[in-house]
């Protein structure tokens, strides 16, 4: 015991002395998910900003721009005389998308027969190209809905038979979880998990090269020193998680669904993963600068691999599979499960096992490569 | 003339290093390749594909049948499986196998084709926003498409003509034209983001790391010396190699983009290879910066580093500037990474004229400013022995 607390305090005392290390230890996880959720904090995309391009000014094209306006995904801020114009709205940025309602649209209309209207959309921005083609879309079913069933009733149908006829089945989309697909709710619970497992590995090796270039012994890894690591570490990510949580994610409004007993424990285990990750990749660092010069660059591929913005669909198994040698991977997988989802422990069973494998296997490495490190010290 | 002479000095010098130093030339030349490659791999299909729903139906007849073979068919959507338990449902939901619920209620063809209509009811995870907004027009535009199809045979069954029961159906007809990315591809609108956010990470450690090693392994006097002690020369001629080996990368990317994933350059490349360039002189110049001003390569490398990492966040490509509070709009400023997103999305994707893109251009150019303010206090370190190995 006494030995455990002289681990402990050595520990402590090495990662205060270092500026480099404690800055990304200790410092680092708070400070990135503050500037992220202020990027991410605004959540949901509306107004959009587009034009409106009315060739026909007729009622029936301002019947059409009206429901336009009273959207919510966008906002019609421009009514360009010709597409000309139009076209500089969107090249500069001011309208995200353009509406031409052509000259003949009322006279279609009114013959009976189908009119067309165009939508410029922009594929440049998925976010912004949904919410335009959505709500005209939606504007233009809803219109045309109306209309057909004001011609059905005028040729005798019951009203409801017509409705039927028109409609014959509504279409209802529920989002759960994350009711109002707020985008910080989305992003910002994988970018903190990420960002738990990049600083530990980058700062403990940072740590351990510092010692190597001062020309220190390598220190053998015991059960004792790994479990004054765990310690320390359970510590400091515990205490920034625990504020996080629950002082930042509600500050911000993001999702939390979760029993908070089955996030602490499953925080633990991926930790500790992720800790071990840390340690064996540790020992291979000789110089100072090196971690970060060689490890920085891996936190956006393994950001990508955790399958946030782009889902684990969109690439080979095989892509997927090496993903999850990264505690990262099974860490943001399990972690929206359960705080964002509300699944249970035994839900995510599959991340819990692969966290516990992945420990069993780090830690194994790191003994190897401490012992091959310390053989090769014969002085 | 000796400008020039000392700025070649430097160069070699700075080759020479990279030549006899194992971790510079790793991380100079081996990882930006490989960081590269693994997202042209990633991202090389684009396509979001077979997103898993789980569906409970519980009309079991023809009609049901049809309408699921339909969304089935659908290029973005895989039934994963069936089943008439909601809890099972929801649990899988839970679990992350599957993305969505969908339930067809009983009587589903009965109201259909009877005078009621029906409901069909769709729930969609929202955690992750890439899958749910596929899943959601895919499913919308399928049930829009089936629910035509039922109103037009109803309308025929009353003898109104095929295709006048067509433009009954849909009076108003919306046609859709897309500028840029028509087939709405993720891989081309991901790939270039990922892609030139790595080569900022790089160029700004690799800047940091040539002026930084001078100062902490205390070689500055030597270095300086072998050009003839010109402060700006010496810097060029370090430097150079770095930004030559990023202009290389960002070429291979275009190429990556526009040949190997054939992604189609609706705009001026020229001004797109002119905005590659300044957005790399740019990040050296922030990197040169924050070198001065801390003078210490460790600490150096720790801001400079999580400067570039940031920088993907405020660039407003996955979550859009306008959407974002006031002060992050701001800060999206700092970073050469959001000048440089604009120029990209106007050339390569929307085909702007290039007067669009001069103004991104200049901010991107302005960035140059940082080092040249800060070149006193960048000489004054060099040559300070107090300033050398911190740690």
């Amino acid at each position: 015991m006494y030995k455990l607390l002289e681990y402990i305090r050595s520990e402590f005392y090495a990662l205060f002395r270092d500026g480099g290390a404690l800055l990304l230890l200790v410092v680092a996880l708070p400070l990135y998910t503050i500037i992220y959720s202020t990027a991410y904090g605004g959540e949901v995309v509306h107004d959009v900003p587009i034009a409106v391009v009315d060739e026909d000014r007729t009622p029936s094209s301002r019947a059409l721009i009206g429901g336009l306006m009273s959207g919510p995904n966008t906002l019609l801020c421009y009514e360009p005389s010709n597409m000309a114009e139009a076209r500089e709205l969107f090249y500069s940025n001011k309208a995200f998308g353009i509406v031409y309602i052509p000259n003949d649209f009322e006279r279609h209309l009114l013959s009976g027969s189908q009119a067309n209207i165009g939508v410029i959309l922009d594929g440049s921005h998925l976010l912004l190209y949904r919410q335009v083609l959505e709500q005209v879309a939606t504007d233009a079913l809803t219109q045309g809905a109306g209309l057909e069933l004001m011609r059905l009733t005028e040729q005798g149908a019951a009203p409801q038979v017509a409705a039927a006829v028109v409609e014959p089945m509504q279409f209802d989309v529920h989002h759960l979880y994350n009711r109002a697909l707020g985008y910080g709710s989305f992003v910002m619970p994988s970018v903190m998990i990420v960002i738990v497992q990049q600083t530990l590995v980058i700062g403990l090796s940072m740590m351990a090269a510092r010692r190597r270039q001062q020309g220190l012994r390598i220190e053998p890894i015991t059960p004792l020193s790994i479990l004054s690591k765990i310690l320390v570490y359970i510590f400091i990510y515990g205490a920034n998680l625990t504020i996080l949580l629950t002082l930042l994610w509600p500050a911000f409004g993001f999702v939390f669904n979760a029993k908070i007993g089955d996030v602490a424990l499953f925080l633990l285990l991926y930790v500790v993963a992720s800790l071990s990750f840390a340690i064996a990749l540790s020992q291979l660092f000789k110089r100072r600068e090196a971690p970060l010069l060689l490890l920085l660059w891996s936190s956006v591929p393994i950001l990508l691999l955790a399958g946030v913005s782009y889902p684990r669909e969109a690439y080979a198994e095989w892509i997927y599979l090496v993903g999850r040698i990264f505690p990262s991977s099974s860490g943001v997988d399990g972690f929206i499960a359960l705080a964002s989802r509300g699944a249970t422990l035994s839900e995510v069973a599959t991340e819990l096992a692969t966290l516990a494998i992945l420990t069993v296997i780090y830690l194994a490495l790191a003994l190897i490569i401490n012992k091959s490190l310390l053989a090769r010290q014969k002085f | 003339m000796a400008f020039i002479y000392s700025v070649i000095c430097s160069f070699k010098y700075e080759v020479h290093e990279i030549c006899k130093n194992r971790l510079y030339r790793t991380s100079l030349l081996l990882l930006p390749f490989v960081t590269l490659l693994f997202f042209a791999t990633i991202f090389y299909s684009g396509s979001i594909e077979k997103l898993p729903i789980v569906v409970i139906d519980n009309d079991h007849s023809q009609t049901s049948r049809k309408l699921l073979g339909m969304i089935s068919a659908t290029r973005s959507i895989e039934i994963w499986g069936y089943t008439n338990s909601v809890a099972e449902a929801e649990a899988l939901l839970r679990r992350g196998d599957v993305y969505a619920i969908l339930l067809i209620p009983e009587e589903f063809e009965s109201s259909i084709y009877g005078s009621t209509s029906t409901h069909l009811e769709c729930y969609i995870s929202g955690t992750n926003l890439s899958a749910s907004g596929v899943i959601e027009s895919a499913l919308q535009n399928t049930v829009r498409t089936f629910a035509a199809g039922v109103s037009i045979s109803k309308l025929e069954t009353k003898g109104i003509r095929r295709h006048d029961a067509m433009r009954e159906v849909m009076p108003i007809n919306t046609l859709t034209h897309t500028i840029s990315n028509p087939y709405m591809n993720y891989g081309y609108y991901l790939a270039p983001i990922f892609m030139f956010m790595s080569l900022a990470i790089f160029t700004t450690l690799l800047t940091v790391y040539a002026v930084g090693r001078e100062l902490y392994y205390s070689s500055a006097r030597r270095w300086l010396a072998t050009c003839g002690g010109r402060g700006v020369a010496a810097t060029i001629g370090k430097l150079l190699p770095t930004t030559i080996v990023m202009i290389l990368y960002s070429q291979l990317i275009l190429f990556i983009l526009f040949v190997v994933m054939g992604m189609e350059c609706s705009g001026s490349y020229v001004t797109l290879t002119v905005g590659s360039i300044l957005f790399i002189v740019a990040y050296q110049s922030v990197a040169l910066f924050i070198v001065a001003l801390s003078s210490n390569m460790r600490l150096a490398l720790s801001l400079g580093g999580g400067y570039a990492v940031m920088a993907f966040t405020f660039s407003g490509i996955t979550f859009p500037t306008m959407a974002m509070f006031d002060i992050a709009r701001w800060l999206s400023v700092l970073f050469p990474l959001s000048w440089f997103s604009d120029i990209f999305v106007d050339q390569a994707m929307r085909g702007a004229p290039p007067q669009y893109s001069l103004l991104p251009l200049a901010y991107l150019a302005s960035f140059v400013v940082l080092p040249i303010a800060a070149s006193r206090r960048l000489r004054g370190i060099l040559l300070i022995p107090k300033c050398w190995h911190r740690d």
